[in-house]
């Protein structure tokens, strides 16, 4: 038996292609999420309200240091005990974004807490409203500079969703698994998934430099 | 629920968090050693050994875990190397780990202002002791709070041992919530276990260690 044989390589090709796509779907999915629930969760920590600052805070802190995989299990299992059925793919995908809106949230703050003071200023100076100021002066200027930094999120995310298939969602390393079961190949399955999420994570990081340029451009920074 | 299924799914969960704990104690030690190590490298005057930092960086950066820990304990057995699954997890954690952890020591040795280097040199220093006497002392104030995070992440990682046969904490509390059908209670216990190691132990350590090796560090010199 060769230790390597191009023959599985081919074979496993379709069965982790089916994975891939899945893959994809999720970070992509789970990346809009994060996002738009990350900016939220920086708004409410910037909130004038000493409270509601601190108990965002400590939820922050609180999902940054837990594991993911017992995250997913939480919202899987525990919704079903109450009588609500949640499925896989909703409870996966939902919890890696919300995992990763607390992380997408300190980038989102270290942007806002970046832009000038002067220009808070100039807004209450020419009555701008708190959302217009917001929306118009503020966002514009703290985003563009953490691209860079909410692209390897998009990286580490990317990396995270073989997790979801500890709920039965067949992903790329997933099907890999089961190819290299039914086979009894493992090293061709698994190497050939490695590969690929290493020429997926390339990508990424080629695609999070294009946007961060683009950005930069755009809103005439540096 | 029964007295005996909640007294033996609550030992179970005890067990699960010392084999937590020591996971992540042993598998810090790889990650730092190594890191240490192949940071090091990576600022190396020999370009070859440069290359092979970044290649081992790359490598463990680029790729999941999870398909890191399959391959470790999947593949190896195939070229004859079966390793338990108590080393797998002490060693696939660890090197993973170590691959962020050796950019951490890169970006620290570099952001040591560039006049230190040139004072050894000026009073000739051979590199090692500038590096040993000079370079790292400072450096390792730099990168003490990120490897705190790390360490968090670290400890994140450990779950992922539940794909590999061991029982450490989320596995246990999968196992109790499946026995006892209090899923609730379970994952809520072994969520704050984590809450409670990252906040309570590992945090308060790092923040010690920047204690420690800030003595002798002239307030403003540095900030």
């Amino acid at each position: 038996m060769n230790i390597w044989d191009w023959e599985y390589v081919w074979e496993a090709l379709p069965y982790l292609y089916r994975g891939a796509v899945v893959t994809v779907q999720a970070t992509f999915i789970g990346f809009a999420i994060a996002l738009v629930l990350g900016l939220i969760f920086a708004l409410i920590r910037q909130s004038p309200n000493r409270l509601v600052r601190g108990v965002m805070a400590e939820i922050i802190e609180f999902i940054r240091s837990t594991p993911l995989l017992l995250q997913i299990f939480f919202v899987y299992f525990v919704g079903p005990q109450f009588g609500i059925v949640i499925p896989a793919w909703i409870a996966g995908i939902g919890m890696l974004g919300i995992h990763y809106a607390a992380y997408c949230s300190e980038c989102y703050r270290a942007g806002i807490e970046n832009v000038d003071g002067g220009q808070w200023e100039a807004c209450t100076a020419l009555n701008f409203s708190t959302p217009r100021a917001w929306r118009v002066i503020i966002l514009p200027q703290a985003i563009p500079p953490i691209v860079p930094s909410l692209g390897n999120y998009f990286i580490g995310m990317f990396k995270d969703t073989p997790i979801l298939a500890a709920i039965a969602i067949l992903e790329m390393l997933q099907r890999a698994k089961n190819f290299g079961a039914e086979n009894y190949r493992y090293i061709e399955a698994i190497t050939t998934a490695g590969a690929l999420y290493l020429f997926f994570s390339l990508v990424a990081s080629a695609i999070v430099q294009g946007v961060s340029l683009w950005l930069n451009r755009r809103y005439h920074l540096q | 629920m029964n007295e005996f299924a909640l007294g033996f799914s609550v030992a179970a969960l005890f067990k699960g968090t010392a084999v937590t704990l020591l996971v992540t104690v042993g598998a810090s030690l790889v990650a730092i050693a190594l890191g240490l190590v192949v940071g090091l490298l990576r600022v190396s005057t020999v370009a070859p050994l440069r290359w092979l930092a970044v290649a081992y960086i790359e490598f463990f950066r680029g790729t999941s875990m999870l398909v890191q820990l399959y391959w470790w304990f999947f593949v190896l057995p195939i070229f004859g190397l079966t390793m338990s699954p108590w080393t797998v997890a002490i060693i696939g954690v660890g090197m993973n780990v170590s691959g962020y952890g050796a950019e951490l020591v890169r970006a620290a040795i570099q952001s040591v202002p560039r006049g230190q280097y040139e004072a050894s040199t000026a009073l000739n220093f051979p590199r090692l002791t500038m590096m040993r006497r000079i370079i790292l002392p400072q450096a390792i104030r730099g990168m003490l709070p990120p490897w705190g995070n790390l360490l968090i992440e670290l400890l994140k990682g450990t779950s992922l041992i539940f794909f590999i046969t061991i029982t450490e904490l989320t596995t246990a509390a999968k196992l109790a919530a499946d026995a006892t059908g209090n899923y609730l209670l379970f994952f809520a216990v072994a969520l704050f276990g984590y809450y409670v190691i990252a906040r309570a132990l590992i945090t308060p350590l790092v923040r010690w260690l920047e204690r420690r090796f800030s003595r002798g560090f002239v307030r403003e010199a540095l900030a």
